[in-house]
């Protein structure tokens, strides 16, 4: 999956979540306005916490890329020239030494 | 009595038969073990973060939070399974079972300061 699409539905999961934490204080304001007492938090609200845990956290294992360990898988993709060359020796050409 | 070359190739085919045993050993990159072990400690003290917060909005108390936790930590686990595939796993970590309990203490620490701070907020709330 491409980067920025997992950075944007994590962004999406956060504010999924800060929409339940405001939502959840208005329950709570409502509830003393009208003189009720509380009673735990409505089920519509946990449902949207949960949803939110899940996107955000495929958002945020999507966005990182593992590399694999192993020397070989490395070293078997460079050129032999990678390993001979160095800055001195075209110093050296140019220069005429 | 054996002639002396013919011990030279006993001697050669036995060191053969050896080293088709044992192979040659697998030799690993310390600086991407580190990386890929860094990528997950990463992604799981995000999303601790988030459980925390979201276990002090629903209100949970004592060791009910705690169990939210441990929920939070196995579906990180399995969602980073499945994304990358078990069989695929032993190619990025030299022991791919560490994943289901190695972060399991770090990441207490931001879910409980997160969950105590979210609880203060909605259930405290004057």
């Amino acid at each position: 999956m491409n980067k920025k699409v997992a950075f944007l539905i994590s962004i999406i999961g956060v504010l999924i979540f800060l929409h339940t934490v405001y939502s959840s204080l208005q329950h709570r304001k409502y509830l003393r306005l009208t003189d009720q007492h509380f009673e735990g938090i409505p089920n519509d609200i946990i449902f949207e916490c949960i949803v939110s845990l899940f996107i955000f956290s495929f958002g945020v294992v999507n966005s990182q890329t593992l590399t694999p360990i192993r020397v070989s898988s490395h070293l078997s993709k460079k050129y032999k020239i990678l390993f001979t060359h160095s800055p001195i020796i075209t110093i050296e050409k140019k220069k005429g030494f | 009595m054996l002639h002396p070359q013919q011990i030279q190739q006993q001697q050669q085919q036995a060191n053969e038969q050896q080293s088709s045993l044992i192979g040659i050993p697998e030799h690993f990159d310390a600086e991407y073990i580190a990386r890929n072990t860094k990528v997950v400690s990463f992604c799981q003290i995000l999303i601790s973060i988030l459980g925390g917060s979201i276990a002090g909005v629903l209100g949970f108390n004592d060791l009910k939070g705690f169990a939210f936790y441990l929920f939070v930590y196995y579906t990180f686990v399995c969602i980073f399974v499945l994304k990358e595939k078990k069989s695929k796993l032993s190619l990025y970590f030299i022991n791919p079972n560490a994943i289901w309990y190695e972060t399991l203490a770090s990441t207490l620490m931001p879910f409980i300061l997160f969950w105590t701070f979210f609880y203060n907020i909605i259930h405290h709330y004057k």
